[in-house]
């Protein structure tokens, strides 16, 4: 009964859009973050390559982003967003705010995975003779390995949730769905519907990434 | 040889200038295992992480097998930091990595053969007692398995020098001593030179044939631990070593001399040292000057495969006579001094 009055083609094609604006943000944001956290963590005091001037620099951007709010930040970098992909609506123009919100987000938490690996393993790492590129592969990544997928699975989570403001430049997704069959239709079985698949999806995600955390500890 | 000339260092800390270290100068032949001792913060690390340049002096050179440390380029330094393994207080392993990989590292980092490194972890495993641990994580071993994983990536290279910073400070005695064995083997065995810095006058008395005593920065008293143990020269150096060879009579018996003795009396710290070490002195004090002598303390220590032997006597008897035994002691090569009871009332 319920079952048939849900409109599945309509929730089916808004978690593709969901998983499509979470994935590709993801990706590019995770790889952009990293290299600014390595950034950070290098240019700090006692870091390997101490440089003061990058250091504040990069920390004070990181900062004045991290301070939007998310629907600001979308309507803030309009400009940007039409001249990278060329339009200012649709999923795709969501990426371009949805990764400007992730990288200073996981880079933060990134910073503080690379600054929880002990020091004295850096001290033994170029002791054996290992150069920057070495400390940083064989050292510092194992150790902060699964700190950063924890880091990754909650900036995988805040993801989820701001794609549902991002319904706000017509994205589309799981979240805007809730958002105008709840709000705007008062069509409560669609709008349960979708809290159910976005409570399942966000514990999956916090479960699966728990997983690969521990493994990455060891065993 | 490692050879410190005129080494100074400055750092530049939050509250000013820290003077870590001042006027340096040491010698470490190649083969010796070579102590240096002091309390926190005199600059035992700062000196050791100047060998393998982790550390630059603000002044002065630093030598190893005549290349000078400080004005290398990195590949240079990096060819030497090959050579000089390494091992720490807090072992400074990787958690989420085996043992096995572990010890591996050094070797991976220096771009060798799989097969190669595979035999060589191999030989360490089984040299440093691990064989059955490989596979293991270092957070299921005890401290001293985890100082024998680090003992052993520090070996991986075949290193000709190996740096000792505290390794056995945070393990308790027993491991401390079996880790102490072990840095002996090797440095007998593969005829490593050891640098071994430390707060543990025990282990250098166990292991080391020279000593550096350290104090805010500068080194106070160096040489042969046989020479500096059975003399030490400095407050801080008879502190140290008083705490393993004993050469001081106990509060108790302190007290009871003073109650009980009646006349003239001296007592005298015989200290006996190498060949000597065995005589039969005390049978000679009392048959040749028929004078009363009591033995207040003893003990007999083993340094760097030398004895040092300590006893406390006290003699009783008029001042000429006791005179003539300590000019007689002192002719039998016996180091000789008077002690006071500082204890009781
Ligand atoms: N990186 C540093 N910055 C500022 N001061 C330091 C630094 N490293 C060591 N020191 C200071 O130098 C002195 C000697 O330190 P250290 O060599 O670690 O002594 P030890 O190993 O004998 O305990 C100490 O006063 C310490 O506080
Ligand atoms: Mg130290």
């Amino acid at each position: 009964m319920v079952f048939n009055i849900l409109p599945w083609g309509d929730i089916i094609e808004a978690m593709k859009t969901t998983f499509f604006m979470v994935s590709i943000s993801l990706f590019i944001g995770t790889i952009l973050a990293v290299i600014l956290a390595f950034a950070l963590v290098l240019t700090n005091d006692g870091g390997l390559w101490e440089n003061r001037y990058v250091f504040y620099g990069l920390n004070s951007v990181i900062s004045l982003i991290r301070s939007l709010p998310f629907i600001i930040l979308i309507t803030f970098i309009f400009p940007f967003t039409k001249m990278i992909v060329g339009t200012r609506i649709g999923a795709t123009a969501a990426l371009v705010p949805l990764v400007c919100f992730i990288v200073p987000y996981l880079a933060r938490l990134f910073e503080n995975s690379l600054l929880g690996v002990d020091k004295g393993i850096i001290r033994a790492a170029k002791a054996m003779g290992a150069n920057y590129f070495q400390i940083i592969w064989y050292f510092i990544l194992p150790e902060a390995k699964s700190s950063m997928i924890l880091s990754i699975t909650i900036g995988t989570i805040s993801l989820i949730s701001a794609t549902a403001q991002a319904g706000t430049i017509g994205a589309g997704g799981i979240g805007d769905m809730a958002l105008t069959y709840g709000y705007e239709r008062m069509d409560v079985p669609v709008m349960l519907a979708t809290i159910v698949i976005l409570v399942v999806i966000v514990q999956s995600v916090q479960t699966l990434g728990n997983y690969f955390a521990k493994r990455a500890r060891n065993h | 040889m490692i050879e410190f000339q005129n080494i100074s260092k400055v750092y530049q800390g939050k509250n000013g200038e820290v003077q870590a270290l001042e006027h340096v100068n040491l010698k470490i032949m190649d083969g010796e295992i070579y102590g240096i001792i002091g309390l926190s913060g005199a600059g035992k690390s700062t000196l050791l992480s100047m060998i393998n340049g982790l550390e630059y002096p603000s002044e002065g050179t630093v030598l190893v097998n005549g290349n000078n440390i400080c004005g290398m380029s990195f590949s240079g330094l990096q060819k030497i930091r090959r050579t000089i393994g390494m091992i720490f207080q807090e072992f400074n392993l990787l958690n989420s990595r085996t043992v096995r990989h572990n010890i591996s590292l050094p070797l991976i980092i220096a771009g060798e053969d799989k097969a190669v490194i595979r035999e060589r972890v191999d030989k360490l495993l089984q040299f440093v007692g691990l064989t059955d641990k490989a596979e293991q994580f270092p957070d299921q071993l005890s401290g001293g398995q985890k100082q024998r994983v680090g003992i052993a990536r520090a070996l991986v290279t075949n290193p000709s020098i190996l740096l000792s910073d505290e390794a056995t400070s945070a393990l308790d005695p027993d491991t401390m001593e079996s880790i102490l064995d072990l840095l002996k083997r090797i440095n007998k065995e593969m005829g490593i030179t050891i640098v071994m810095v430390t707060h543990q006058i025990r282990a250098v008395q166990k292991i080391c044939n020279k000593v550096a005593v350290m104090q805010s920065g500068k080194v106070i008293e160096e040489g042969e631990v046989f020479q500096v143990f059975s003399n030490p020269q400095q407050e801080i150096t008879r502190d140290f070593v008083r705490t393993v060879v004993p050469d001081v009579i106990t509060p108790s018996v302190c007290r009871q001399i003073r109650m009980e003795s009646k006349g003239n009396y001296e007592i005298l710290r015989l200290k006996f040292t190498g060949n000597n070490a065995l005589g039969d002195l005390i049978y000679q004090i009392n048959t040749k000057f028929l004078l009363k002598t009591r033995i207040l303390h003893a003990t007999v220590t083993e340094l760097d495969e030398q004895t040092l032997g300590i006893l406390i006597l006290q003699i009783s008897g008029s001042p000429e006579q006791i005179a003539e035994v300590e000019e007689y002691v002192r002719v039998c090569g016996v180091q000789c001094e008077e002690v006071k009871c500082q204890y009781g009332f």
